[in-house]
């Protein structure tokens, strides 16, 4: 080869790394993962229905997520587009009743509840027996029957499982050994509690995680190394709700084509297709183009500009349980102790975040309990005053400020908002921040080992229950209690008021617990985002309901 | 003969050349910070139950002992498992090449279509208006971002003038797709004879193999722009001149047959940039292919997954430069295999 070429080849592999190095870097933003695969036999086969006979736009419903169409077994699955697949194709025991918000738009209304896949249920007087009567005549997608020994098998799963979110959700609820989930007779389920429990049925309302299994066809998919069967269930479906899997590429799509054995009402959208658009602009694109009907994470910039006043879009703003905050780790130093926590506190312009950040499409956060979490109060004594802020900074003794490392999530473009806006905040007091963006697996290790000192973080009560948020998220030793917080009291009355059947007593012990939160101000609440619908205008019957999911089963299109 | 034993010695190199990108595709891939057991756990475990997933997996084990395992797992045709696709790799990978095979064979034929005769073009015509736009295009072409340009003919020939259809995949997503036999959609619709399929994937496919392959002409055209100058400049070229060849044959015939070699040989190259370039077109495009199985695997951390696209495509490479190589000793016969 003559030297030139030589030289110019070299020249091109060079300039093509670096340009792949450059492009990989603003895709990387976009929250991505591949799910997960069709069935053990050969690369697509289609599991429940016959092969697709084309189909019919009008009655097809597309929705264009922005990745992670993650694994779907209910006991482990969070994310939020898993919910939305899961809440499709699994049923629970109850369900939460329907009602309208102040403007008029249909809301679940989490105070009532009312059987789903138990036609009814009751509670004995003394609120520890839970006896659910199975819908008659119920059967699964796969055609067996709904049974007691599935809701058992369902139930005693995480249990035995000892893992995963549903596991620590049925022991919130009460549920803590598989003895206490008693199949009476074939239609009959009893729950029984040492004490009685207010969150148990929330817990049973959660229709993603909670969904009643078909036990003969997950266990006919069970293997040694996979007792329970957790990789087959990622990315199969075993339910009774009113969609079943018709066809799963990992990474590309999943289709769901409406259940022939559902036992309610027929979905009018016969065919539901989950495809992943991992580019904010294609998503965008997509809808107003009217190739799908509805679009998940729109930034909330295109939202009030672009979008805003597009034709044949409409999008609807939800108050949801969600908190946004910005944490520190409560055991070390400086962040040990509570005046520098209340200074950061009092050194953040709240109003000036949501719009910068959210673009108004949120409210300021009131404390540890969103819009809708039961007994929530407001006990966030912060606003924004800078000279407060540093005569807090001066009485703890760092009058000349301090350095910190400020640690958000790739993907999560609100969060990264967040930590930039608070880094050019706190420099005002003298606090100067290092941004650190990390990905979700670092992330998670991390967390684990307790080693992120402060960053940005949302949660979300799938129930929007006080001793939810207070068990996940402030307890002592919780799982995503990641700024390490810590009060004796706030445990006891976390303790005390998840069984207290008592409405004003329960109150009361849970205000107390805010109150006491918000003195030890152990995070710094942000604000509580909307969750932003956005969907074609044509679009009719949708549910909000506070685990966010959208139940395109709900749905009609004109 | 002497080419089949020559060939062999370059098939034998593939084993050190496989074993080296392995080592260091393994290697790189755990020194990255987060690692693939808290993600398969998710944020509920215990540690506890961290510490026995890593023992099940075996990340507890000195790197070298896990590297071992896994080589001895490769060379028994086990490619991993990969967690978040909830399959064995190696069917993830059957899945997923065949359309970025398909997808980098087409914009590397565009690529070449159009880059070779704008070459020639402008360097038989230095400094006319024709070897400007060559120019312009080729540094547009090199330096616009695949993720750009991607995005914007999407926006154009998609959004605004509804030329294209919608990035949604390969077809229409309310088309039944044909019988999967080699899982290239243009080549699949074919064998069962389904034309409308055979339209739609066409047309599904048309943008993001221009896009990749606007990213490719620009180096192709300069480069052959340039061997075509310098071999027109050759002391054979101005004999055949002196002798009264036509020009035309002079240019055509001699000139670009001698200038085509080097370019030959950047085939093999850009196809490896086409397979890269592929991991930012299919996300652009919605195309489940290996590039975006490939993000998919990193960004989740999962470990087999991102090995077993770096040996696919490191084995691709070598076999198309090999290819490229035998190809070159077919039309230069001064080479010689030794």
């Amino acid at each position: 080869m003559h030297p030139r070429v030589k030289a110019f080849l070299g020249l091109l592999v060079l300039g093509a790394l670096a340009l792949g190095c450059a492009q990989a870097a603003p895709t990387a933003s976009a929250p991505t993962q591949a799910p997960v695969s069709p069935p053990t036999q050969g690369p697509t086969v289609r599991p429940t229905a016959a092969p697709t006979q084309g189909g019919d736009r009008a009655s097809t419903y597309i929705i264009a997520a922005s990745g992670d169409l993650e694994g779907w077994d209910p006991a482990t699955a969070t994310y939020y587009t898993a919910l939305d697949i899961m809440a499709n194709v699994y049923d629970s025991l109850l369900d939460y009743d329907v009602s309208t918000d102040s403007q008029g738009r249909a809301v679940a209304d989490v105070t009532k509840f009312r059987g789903k896949l138990a036609e009814t249920f009751s509670v004995s007087a003394d609120g520890k027996a839970w006896t659910f009567k199975l819908r008659k005549g119920a059967k699964f997608a796969s055609g067996n029957d709904v049974t007691s020994a599935d809701v058992k098998y369902s139930l005693d799963r995480p249990l035995l499982m000892g893992t995963g979110i549903l596991n620590t959700m049925l022991n919130l609820g009460g549920i803590i050994t598989t003895t206490q989930v008693v199949a009476v007779d074939p239609t009959t389920v009893r729950i029984d509690l040492d004490k009685p429990n207010p969150l148990l049925p929330h817990m049973l309302a959660l229709a993603a995680n909670s969904g009643i299994l078909d036990s003969k066809l997950v266990q006919a998919n069970c293997t040694a190394d996979d007792p329970f069967g957790t990789k087959w269930l990622r990315n199969h479906v075993a339910g009774s709700g009113p969609y079943s899997l018709e066809k799963s590429e990992p990474g590309n799509q999943v289709t769901f084509v409406a259940n022939k054995n559902y036992w309610g009402p027929a979905p009018k959208m016969q065919k539901v297709i989950y495809k992943t658009v991992p580019s904010a602009q294609d998503r965008m694109m997509l809808l107003m183009s009217g190739a799908v009907d509805q679009a998940y994470d729109i930034p909330g910039q295109d939202l009030t500009t672009t979008l805003k006043n597009a034709q044949g879009i409409k999008i609807m703003s939800f108050a949801a349980p969600s908190t946004t905050v910005f944490f520190v780790n409560n055991n070390l130093p400086p962040f040990d102790n509570v005046k520098v926590r209340k200074a950061l506190c009092y050194a953040v312009p709240y109003q000036a975040l949501i719009d910068k950040v959210l673009y108004g499409l949120g409210t300021p956060a009131v404390g540890p309990m969103a819009n809708g979490v039961l007994f929530g109060k407001k006990c966030n004594e912060c606003t924004y005053d800078l000279a407060k802020a540093k005569s807090l900074l001066a009485e703890a003794g760092l009058a000349g400020g301090f350095d910190m490392t400020l640690t958000y999530r790739e993907g999560r473009p609100e969060e990264e908002s967040s930590a930039v806006f608070l880094q050019a905040e706190l420099a005002k007091i003298n606090v100067r921040v290092t941004l650190e963006k990390i990905q979700t697996a670092a992330w998670n290790e991390r967390r684990a080992n307790k080693a992120i000192n402060a960053g940005i973080d949302s949660y979300t009560p799938y129930a929007p229950d006080p001793n939810y948020v207070l068990e996940f998220w402030y307890k002592t030793g919780a799982s995503l209690n990641t700024w390490q917080y810590s009060n004796k009291r706030v445990d006891e009355l976390a303790k005390m008021s998840v069984t207290e059947t008592d409405a004003v007593k329960r109150q009361a012990l849970i205000e107390e617990a805010q109150d006491l939160i918000g003195k030890d101000q152990p995070v710094i609440w942000l604000f509580n985002p909307y969750w932003n619908l956005v969907v074609r205008d044509n679009v009719r019957g949708y549910v909000f309901y506070p685990d966010r999911a959208t139940r395109p089963a709900n749905l009609s299109k004109d | 003969m002497r080419l089949l034993v020559y060939v062999t010695k370059r098939l034998l190199l593939l084993v050190p050349t496989l074993l080296g990108v392995s080592i260091v595709c393994f290697t790189l891939i755990r020194v990255l910070p987060g690692n693939p057991v808290y993600m398969i756990v998710g944020p509920y475990a215990t540690l506890e139950e961290i510490a026995r997933v890593k023992a099940d997996l075996g990340f507890d084990k000195p790197i070298y002992q896990q590297y071992l395992i896994y080589l001895n797992d490769v060379l028994h045709g086990d490619l991993g498992y990969s967690w978040h696709t909830s399959q064995p790799v190696a069917r993830d990978l059957l899945q997923r090449f065949p359309l970025s095979f398909e997808l980098s064979t087409i914009s590397l034929v565009i690529a070449l279509g159009v880059a070779i005769p704008l070459g020639v073009v402008s360097a038989v015509h230095r400094g006319s208006w024709l070897d400007h736009i060559a120019r312009v295009l080729a540094v547009i072409g090199v330096s616009m971002p695949l993720f750009w340009s991607g995005l914007v003919l999407s926006y154009v020939f998609f959004f605004r003038l509804h030329w294209a259809p919608p990035p949604l995949g390969t077809l229409d997503p309310m088309m039944q797709p044909p019988p999967r036999l080699t899982g290239m959609i243009l080549i699949d619709s074919l064998i069962a004879r389904r034309w409308d399929a055979f339209q739609s994937a066409l047309a599904h496919l048309a943008l993001p193999a221009v896009t990749l392959a606007f990213s490719m002409i620009g180096s192709v055209t300069r480069m052959t722009r340039s061997s075509m100058a310098e071999v027109l400049h050759s002391d054979f070229v101005r004999t055949a001149t002196a002798f009264g060849l036509p020009r035309r044959t002079v240019i055509y015939r001699d000139a670009l047959q001698n200038a085509l070699l080097p370019v030959v040989t950047m085939v093999g190259m850009l196809y490896g940039f086409a397979l890269g370039g592929t991991v930012l077109v299919e996300m652009i495009f919605g195309l489940a292919g290996m590039g975006s199985y490939a993000f998919g695997s990193i960004m989740n951390m999962d470990y087999a997954g991102v090995e077993g696209v770096v040996l696919v495509v490191a084995v691709v490479f070598v076999v198309v430069n090999l290819l490229v190589d035998i190809l070159y000793a077919i039309i230069d016969p001064r080479i010689s295999y030794r």
